[in-house]
């Protein structure tokens, strides 16, 4: 339930507790920051405004001590925990803790998390919601090798067949056509078999290029539940995203408000409250949902330029019981923004680059912003993900957006340490990024067509 | 809903039995260098941890590199978790400081107390010394690994 309250502690580290610990000043609520022993080295005592140390650098032992952290928060009179993104965020158990504790979780209740965190009961409750699913049962497929065929067709080729104990990437075969269902059921049941001890196999609609399109949503305590646009976050390495923006491009506006108002509509039914996130892949004007995260995401920036928005407010707002103005979201987005996420890291080898930096300069000017953490003399530790700092860009229309993170990339310079600057560089000057709507294999192909080190 | 008045709330650090924060608990008292700690809430709840004797030395060979570096003159007595540091135990107010500016203490004396609500935990010097330069202020917030004090090496 909200509360009113009047202090946050703030259970994480890097640009995103900077960005909590504003959002709190902001709103006349008192931030309270924990570190690690890492984290703490070089500043100031609690007494004094720096952080709380509540243990040794290893993040099992600082950030995901759901002890340690409720015991920091008792100690300084925190009323409300803000879990930021990662680490604890959707960890339903821990926030199950802090409300049994007699404080607040900003975010949602523990039962959402658990719903969303469990595959297959996230896509049931997407399904009673509306929300577009990727075709196909959410069962074993059958023996009979003509009902498995008519199953195929029902979803539409191609098709893919997994073994339901894979994983990996193994045990999977596309079908493209209904004379290779036989062949294809029999060969990958023999090998999840083989391999996994299971033969069972399940089957769904096989997506080839799909782009990643995500809707951004927002949740008060009173049944009050909005979609804040849209994001496109294709550009992806390995499943980690390197560059997002806002709104995805080329998605009619009237799919759009109807996706959004399903993903407002699932949050309703689910009790949510705080702000979330439906990511689904786009192909062919459909969309099929992925998952939820039921929390801030890292990317959340892109919809606060585009929308007018401060989500951290909104989500302290809410978690305090406020009633949310659903008329205020109900815009279609203002200009383009992008966002480069900024890493401590080889950009041929892309390999973690810890160490001290020695010098920055961020850009500035009209439209531009950056969330960071890190200023000349801070360590880069490698105890804890790379990123270092978001570089946001916000104009008018996408191709000035462009042009903007052209510009604030050149201006930007951190030196003592490798980062992934570069791959920025040579994403922005990538002729089919430019013109925009690559699918998340766009960057991995790009990456083994262009020898290294060349731009 | 009602506010919560903080200084008559329940304990909030949770359920006793929680093996989180056993594991916790017992992790700080390991590197606190004590052996022992007990706990008993006002609502007749209690937990003890006793600490076998072969267990310690490897946890804290794991914390050791993590410490920041010393003075080479002394060395600093460190807080094994973040709390609120006590001069003296909570029930003997009346005494001094366990730990006074130019005060001899022995490896394995208590030099303070850290506490949060119900628990407390020792201060405990690991070598023989003179106390120094005393950092943690009474009743003040003190950080996980924060300085309490300077121990100058006897001689």
């Amino acid at each position: 339930m909200g509360a009113p309250f009047t202090s946050v502690l703030i259970a994480n580290r890097g640009e995103i507790a900077v960005r909590v610990e504003r959002a709190c000043l902001e709103l006349g609520l008192r931030p309270v920051l924990i570190a690690s022993e890492a984290d703490r080295a070089g500043r100031a005592r609690p007494d004094e405004g720096g952080p709380l140390a509540i243990g040794p650098s290893a993040p099992s032992r600082s950030y995901l001590n759901q002890a340690a952290i409720l015991l920091a928060a008792r100690v300084t009179g925190a009323e409300a925990v803000h879990p930021g993104y990662g680490f604890l965020s959707e960890n339903a158990d821990f926030a199950e803790a802090v409300e049994a504790a007699g404080l607040t979780f900003v975010g949602p209740p523990a039962s959402a998390i658990r719903i969303m965190g469990d595959k297959i009961a996230a896509k049931r409750a997407m399904m009673a919601a509306g929300v577009p699913c990727v075709p196909g049962p959410g069962e074993p497929l059958p023996e009979r090798v003509e009902t498995v065929r008519a199953i195929a067709g029902e979803i539409g080729y191609p098709v893919i067949i997994k073994a339901a104990g894979g994983g990996g990437g193994r045990g999977m075969r596309v079908v493209r056509e209904s004379a290779e269902v036989a062949d294809a059921v029999a060969i990958t049941r023999e090998e999840a078999r083989r391999a996994f001890g299971r033969p069972e196999l399940y089957m769904e609609k096989f997506l080839e290029h799909p782009r990643h399109v995500e809707f951004q949503v927002l949740c008060d305590n009173h049944g009050n539940a909005v979609w804040v646009g849209h994001r496109d976050c294709s550009v992806q390495r390995r499943h980690q995203k390197v560059v997002e923006e806002a709104p995805a491009p080329g998605i009619a506006p009237e799919l759009a408000e109807r996706i959004g108002a399903r993903c407002a509509e699932a949050c309703r039914q689910i009790g949510y409250r705080g702000v979330g996130t439906f990511e689904f892949l786009y192909e062919n004007g459909e969309f099929y949902f992925i998952e939820m995260n039921t929390r801030l995401q890292v990317e959340h920036p892109v919809t606060e330029m585009t929308a007018g928005v401060d989500l951290v407010h909104e989500q302290l707002r809410v978690a305090q019981g406020a009633v949310l103005e659903a008329s205020r979201f109900a815009g279609t987005a203002r200009g383009h923004a992008f966002e480069c996420r900024v890493n401590a890291e080889d950009p041929e080898t892309f390999l973690a680059a810890p160490g001290r930096i020695t010098a920055v300069r961020f850009p500035s000017g009209p439209g531009i912003r950056v969330d960071t953490h890190v200023s000349a003399g801070y360590r880069v530790s490698p105890y804890y993900d790379s990123l270092i700092a978001k570089v946001i860009v916000h104009a008018p229309t996408r191709e000035d957006a462009v042009r903007r993170m052209q510009m604030a990339l050149s201006q930007t310079r951190i030196e003592g340490i490798a980062t992934n600057l570069p791959l920025h560089e040579r994403i922005f000057a990538d002729p089919d990024f430019v013109r925009g709507c690559v699918d998340i294999h766009h960057l991995e192909k790009r990456l083994r067509e262009e020898p290294r080190g060349e731009a | 809903m009602a506010r919560r008045d903080r200084s008559t709330g329940r304990n909030t650090i949770g359920d006793l039995s929680d093996p989180a924060l056993i594991s916790t608990l017992a992790g700080w008292l390991e590197g606190s260098g004590a052996n022992a700690l007990e706990i008993t809430t006002p609502d007749g709840g209690g937990l003890k941890i006793v600490l076998a004797a072969g267990a310690r030395a490897v946890r804290i060979a794991e914390t050791v590199p993590e410490a920041p570096a010393v003075r080479p003159e002394g060395h600093a007595v460190r807080a094994p978790m973040a709390g609120l540091f006590r001069d003296r135990h909570p029930a003997a107010m009346e005494t001094g400081p366990l730990a006074g500016a130019g005060r001899a203490l022995e490896a394995g004396a208590i030099a303070g107390f850290v506490e949060v609500g119900p628990v407390l935990l020792p201060v405990i010097a690991s070598k023989a010394g003179m106390v120094g330069e005393i950092h943690a202020r009474a009743e003040g917030l003190i950080g996980y690994g924060d300085a309490v004090l300077t121990m100058e090496p006897s001689r």
